[in-house]
């Protein structure tokens, strides 16, 4: 993959990291029950993911194979713990909105995936686009989720009544069944869109 | 061999100092800017629950002219007078365990100690789109008037009854926390706290 454009893209629609490699669904299901947490975490993880991809892979060939994950690690967390000082700082209602999430960005297997599998042997360049390009995957994704889960669960678009007042909300969309079952329709429409081949 | 494990160990001492360092020098740099914005956000939910209105320039003149702070036993408690020196309002900081950290918010009472002015959320880890929905309007609005006597209850279906607001539906266990942490505190700010000797004293202060 040497194409720039094509490993963009890839991140975005056939190796989406939620709805193709299955990665993130813990923060996926439990954060998508409003449109602005999924676009703040979507923001985020973009954020720690590009960061830590290009350090990851200036780093990548210094680093001995026994260790690399605790590097990593502490990569991933010092730039989440970054982020966390900079919104409790610059932007106190949002760091108060997303509480505890901040923080469980650590453990989002989407990044250390992306390090273990992409950055760590390739350069710089290629995995600035390739985190770019998942970062955008995982943030639609969960726009997409949190779209129709606070569409039909609260009746609400970022917090404004889209539906009206006739409107019964599905308080199970905003529960953790909500999120299975959308995530699995989802799924359903893009596998469906572009089949996976089996081998 | 050996040189193999001193250099893993390097890297990875290596790696923590520059992130250690990093994080140090970032935390040392946001934290008086974190902690002007607590204070700010502790005085505006004073303000905010006593029901006085403020704007963003004049909060600090409008705190310090309006209300009396007093620790007692190591808790802040807020005063309010009016203008011919009557108590009017006492606000302190309710805390306790929620259903995924702690939470805390900020109460003002009538100088009765059973009537709620209102309650405000001063910080919480709850479950976004469930549990945080504590510090949406609805919410908070429904405690303004409402009593703590003999206990403050968080229901569903709470009809008219003057000591009963409704739960959020899907975060039970929240709404028994905050049910918790208000009852517990305000007993406790009562009984230990606040006599009306106590409050006498100050009225001159």
């Amino acid at each position: 993959m040497n194409n720039t454009k094509d490993l963009f893209m890839a991140g975005i629609w056939e190796d989406n990291p939620v709805f193709s490699q299955m990665l993130g669904l813990c923060i996926t299901l439990a954060i998508t029950n409003k449109v602005a947490n999924g676009v703040t975490m979507g923001v985020a993880v973009f954020f720690v993911l590009t960061a830590s991809s290009f350090v990851v892979s200036l780093i990548g060939d210094t680093v001995p194979r026994r260790v690399r994950i605790p590097v990593f690690m502490l990569v991933i967390a010092t730039f989440v713990t970054l982020v966390y000082m900079f919104l409790q700082a610059f932007f106190m209602p949002l760091s108060q909105a997303l509480g505890a999430y901040v923080g469980l960005i650590i453990t989002n297997c989407v990044i250390l995936g992306r390090l273990e599998s992409f950055s760590s042997e390739n350069s710089p360049w290629d995995s600035l686009v390739d985190a770019a390009g998942v970062a955008t995957g995982f943030a639609l994704a969960l726009i997409a989720m949190s779209v129709v889960r606070e569409l039909l669960g609260f009746g609400t678009l970022f917090g404004v009544q889209v539906l009206g007042s006739g409107w019964t909300p599905w308080v199970s969309m905003i529960l953790a069944p909500g999120g299975f079952l959308v995530l699995g329709m989802l799924i359903w429409i893009q596998r469906a869109i572009s089949p996976v081949e089996e081998e | 061999m050996m040189k193999k494990e001193v250099w893993m160990v390097a890297i990875l001492v290596l790696v923590a100092t520059i992130s250690a360092g990093l994080l140090g020098f970032v935390n040392v740099t946001t934290r008086p800017i974190i902690e002007k914005n607590e204070l700010r956000k502790l005085r505006e939910s004073v303000l905010d629950s006593i029901k006085v209105d403020y704007n963003q320039d004049n909060l600090e003149d409008k705190f310090t002219s309006e209300i009396k702070t007093k620790t007692i036993d190591g808790k802040e408690i807020f005063f309010r007078y009016n203008d011919e020196g009557k108590l009017t309002a006492v606000a302190f900081e309710v805390t306790g365990s929620g259903f995924q950290g702690p939470i805390s918010g900020l109460i003002s009472l009538k100088p009765n100690l059973e009537t709620i002015i209102g309650l405000e959320m001063l910080s919480q880890q709850e479950t976004p789109g469930l549990g945080a929905r504590i510090t949406e309007e609805w919410f908070l609005k429904q405690f303004n008037g409402k009593k703590i006597k003999p206990e403050l209850k968080i229901v569903k279906n709470p009809g008219d009854a003057i000591n009963k607001v409704d739960a959020i539906t899907g975060a039970t266990r929240t709404s028994k926390a905050i049910q918790g942490l208000i009852n517990d505190d305000v007993k406790h700010v009562r009984n230990k706290i606040l006599t009306d000797k106590v409050m006498e004293g100050f009225r001159n202060e």
